[in-house]
């Protein structure tokens, strides 16, 4: 009796293991295409172009040896399966890196896209998503060119160590479904010398690309929305005479929303920390009252730039950094489109408290 | 009940002899006298014949007359411990320990056994450790002589609580086994299971203590050893110290330790020599070297076949292009190289020394070598196998490190069929294999599981001589205090109450 159950309970497993066996795919790492970068497009018709570049690297230790996939579909779960019908080994999407939309497509609205990308599960929220100023095909053969694959770390290194604001698709998905705030991306451009560069940002309104900000503004922009961004500010003195400058470079701040919601106005308090990497040689700043001239002079322009960027912004009716939801955050009856009717006029008070920690040695 | 040969023959002494005659090596000397023929008989394989010759035989020959009963000989032999005897199994079991018996031919009743044995003969002269190597400490191991051994252990351990109890094994060899322990220290429910154990033992022979720990252990249908077998002298110590039983068998050079924690495995007497810091990070390093070597090449596997996603997107260039030639699924490419390395360390472990050492150079180098460059496995593999294999082999104790290099093909199976999850389904059979194991009643996972305070942090990492004082307490010792401080805070804290 004992042993005829034991040998049922064998076979049993025996079964389990054959037919769980029978689901699974197994994907070898040599023998798949690995999609690094993905473009999407707009056609002429109407329809989506989607691009992807994946290495070869079966042929080359190094991904110098790029292949182009360019597929037309009406929809974009077709990619794959048409990409595919071109590739020896069968497309996988779970190491994408960059996510790159043409600028026209984007003008155009990507709400269909996103939510695609919601139901992908191989997609991970790690990654970045870019919108190129030229189409993202023109990009992607662009960077094709130059025979490396390094989109995502350019992306990457101009947010921790430059002015670009941290992104990546988990919060720009948050900044997308979000109320009370817009999604904002870094921008693409091919330059002069045909070479991918990543410069600025642009703004969402809704799902529709809206406004591109240029590098002084993302770097003005990346010190409200970073705790520790190191974007590079320059501040003429004088047009005509070039060492007439000065040129800081953040190394912390803290900014602080404050609503008030009696005088229906937004304060914000910057607190700067920043290193000054050159001055004109005419302050000396051994001498105290000469620091908080400088200093003045720094907070003012930084203070009237921001107010420049938060005019832009109202003139615009983009949200990025989130000031509907701030003001959600304290006012129990807010309410989305109310607000935003209001949101052009929109007093918003800045105070910007500056603080040099060091000056001439480069960090 | 069946008949057995061994206790149906010799009904009398006249049998034992018949039958000892029988073999080329028994001798019998007869010596005439006035009224009795005085016969001495002995395996000559087994005694000195130069104390028979010089302490027995030219005295019973000198005063042959005055011999006229056996108990004469006490008297004209000058070795000490002549004893007399009517019982005919004893007269089987002294001419097999090396004694000569001397008896009358015409009154085969009563039986002088003089012990002249050549125990020394045939031991080798050396008692270095060969197995269980240290930089540091004493290098004194067991050898195959129990008296050796056993004189090794009170030597170092010169306490009269330590107990020498002798069992005998093996219904054919009957082996001499000494369980030793201390007295007062080590909890007697472990000293009566393993006496239990090794009384009711039924096998015919005992070659070694690495079969009699088999033979008593308490589960065994399963890879781990159950008892730590080692051959040093000072981890035994140690372990009678800490409140723990030692089997010492004649003719082995192994003694057994238990009851044994799984974590006991990774810990060295080498720890012991080294400042605390640093041998506790060894000790990790050791820890590690296990879990590496079990589960790198199913995580190779897994990767690699399942999970590509893991891979960080700089390694995906070199993995990718060293593994684009093998034709293979990475399964068969792993069987292939573990295969390999097993074959090169049983085969390294059967050749002679010095052939060994050549084995392992054309193994390890140039076979790894070729078979990359035949593009059968790729490299990344050799290295991780490779490293796999070394790691495998920091474990202290030998039949610990074999169970972890067993334990690697079932996980890189279970890798191959499901990926990460069958990783995760092999471990938590393991566990579950691991929690179910005792030794000598004692749970094998002490201290982690069940959880016992006290004791955690040091089955991991070695104790620092400022808190040592104290065995552990889920050996449940009768005494918890090695010894007692001058500045003891707690003095009546030794008695294990739980």
């Amino acid at each position: 009796m004992k042993k005829t159950k034991k040998h049922l309970i064998f076979f049993f497993i025996l079964v389990c293991i054959v037919s769980l066996l029978g689901c699974n795919r197994t994907r070898i790492i040599d023998k798949i295409s690995i999609v690094h970068v993905f473009g999407f497009d707009q056609a002429d018709n109407g329809e989506l172009v989607g691009t992807a570049l994946f290495p070869q690297y079966t042929k080359s230790k190094s991904s110098d040896q790029i292949e182009y996939l360019e597929e037309q579909a009406s929809s974009s779960v077709l990619f794959v399966p048409k990409m595919a019908a071109h590739t020896s080994t069968p497309v996988e999407l779970s190491k994408i890196r960059v996510l790159l939309f043409g600028k026209k497509y984007a003008e155009a609205g990507i709400q269909d896209m996103v939510d695609r990308f919601m139901t992908t599960p191989q997609l991970g929220t790690n990654i970045h998503i870019a919108v190129s100023t030229h189409s993202a095909r023109e990009t992607l053969n662009t960077f094709k060119k130059e025979k490396s694959l390094t989109l995502a770390d350019r992306i990457e290194h101009n947010m921790q160590g430059q002015s670009l604001p941290t992104m990546n698709l988990h919060v720009f998905l948050n900044h997308f479904y979000g109320e009370g705030m817009d999604a904002y991306v870094p921008m693409i451009n091919i330059d002069e010398k045909d070479m991918v560069s990543v410069e600025g940002m642009g703004v969402f309104k809704g799902d529709k690309f809206k406004l591109q900000l240029d590098s002084e503004q993302t770097a003005l922009f990346s010190i409200l929305e970073d705790y520790r961004s190191q974007a590079t500010f320059k501040i003429p003195l004088d047009e005509r005479n070039r060492s007439e400058i000065i040129i800081i470079k953040a190394f912390r701040s803290k900014s602080k929303w404050d609503w008030n919601p009696k005088k229906k106005q937004m304060n914000l308090r910057l607190q700067l920390e920043m290193t000054m990497s050159q001055h004109p040689r005419k302050y000396n700043l051994e001498k105290v009252q000469e620091i908080n001239k400088i200093k003045k002079l720094i907070g003012t322009n930084l203070e009237k730039g921001i107010r420049d960027l938060l005019l832009t912004f109202k003139e615009y009716e983009v949200d990025p950094l989130g000031i509907g939801n701030i003001v959600r955050s304290k006012d129990r009856n807010w309410d989305e489109a109310s607000f935003y009717q209001l949101y052009p006029t929109l007093p918003i008070h800045v105070d910007v408290n500056l603080q040099i920690i060091h000056s001439g040695l480069e960090s | 009940m069946p008949k057995r040969r061994y206790d149906t023959v010799d009904k009398t002494i006249s049998d034992v002899f018949e039958r000892a005659k029988k073999s080329s090596d028994f001798t019998t000397i007869s010596l005439l006298e006035e009224e009795h023929l005085l016969q001495i008989s002995f395996y000559k394989t087994l005694i000195d014949p130069s104390i028979l010759q010089k302490s027995v035989l030219p005295f019973i020959k000198e005063k042959a007359s005055a011999i006229k009963e056996l108990t004469d000989l006490t008297e004209i032999i000058p070795i000490e411990g002549i004893t007399f005897t009517k019982d005919y199994h004893e007269v089987e079991k002294a001419l097999h320990e090396g004694s000569v018996v001397v008896y009358f031919k015409d009154k085969k009743d009563e039986f002088a056994l003089l012990n002249i044995s050549y125990a020394r003969l045939g031991q080798r002269e050396t008692n270095d450790t060969q197995n269980e190597f240290s930089v540091l400490g004493p290098k004194i191991g067991f050898i195959e002589d129990l008296s050796t051994n056993l004189h090794l252990l009170r030597d170092h351990l010169g306490t009269s609580d330590l107990i020498f109890e002798e069992i005998i094994v093996g219904s054919r060899t009957k082996t001499k086994a000494v369980i030793a322990y201390l007295d007062g220290v080590t909890n007697p429910t472990y000293i009566d299971t393993a006496k239990q154990r090794i009384k009711e033992l039924d096998v015919d022979v005992s070659f070694d203590n690495t079969q009699l720990e088999q033979l008593i252990s308490d589960n065994t249908r399963t890879p781990f050893p159950l008892f730590i077998t080692t051959e040093r002298v000072d981890r035994t110590v140690g372990s009678l110290l800490q409140g723990q039983i030692v089997v010492i068998g004649d003719k082995s050079s192994y003694a057994i330790i238990g009851p044994v924690t799984l974590m006991e495995f990774f810990s060295n007497p080498e720890d012991y020599y080294l400042p605390s810091i640093v041998a506790s990070f060894f000790k990790l390093i050791r820890i590690f070297g296990m879990m590496f070597s079990i589960f790198a090449s199913a995580f190779y596997i897994a990767v690699f076949t399942f999970h590509f996603e893991v891979v960080p997107k700089d390694l995906l260039g070199p993995i990718i292009y060293s593994r684009a030639n093998v034709p293979f699924p990475p399964v068969i490419e792993v069987l292939f190289l573990e295969i390999t390395i097993d074959l090169l360390r049983e085969a390294g472990a059967r050749l002679p020394t010095k052939i060994g050492q050549t084995l392992g150079i054309v193994g390890g180098i140039v076979i790894g070598q070729a078979t990359v460059e035949a593009a059968l496995t790729s490299n990344i593999l050799l290295i991780i196998v490779a490293l796999a294999a070394l790691s495998s082999f920091t474990t202290p104790i030998y039949k610990m490190s074999n169970a972890v290099r067993l334990l690697r093909y079932p996980f890189i199976l279970m890798a191959a069929i499901w990926g990460g999850l069958g990783i995760y389904v092999g471990l938590i059979l393991l566990i579950t294999h691991l929690s179910r194991l005792k030794s000598l009643g004692a749970p094998y996972l002490l201290p982690l599981f069940p959880y016992r305070k006290g004791g955690v942090v040091g089955s991991f990492v070695r104790p620092n001589y400022l808190n040592y004082n104290k065995r552990p307490r889920y050996l449940k010792p009768l005494s918890l205090k090695r010894f007692f401080p001058a500045n003891d805070k707690d003095p009546d804290g030794d008695l294990n109450t739980e």
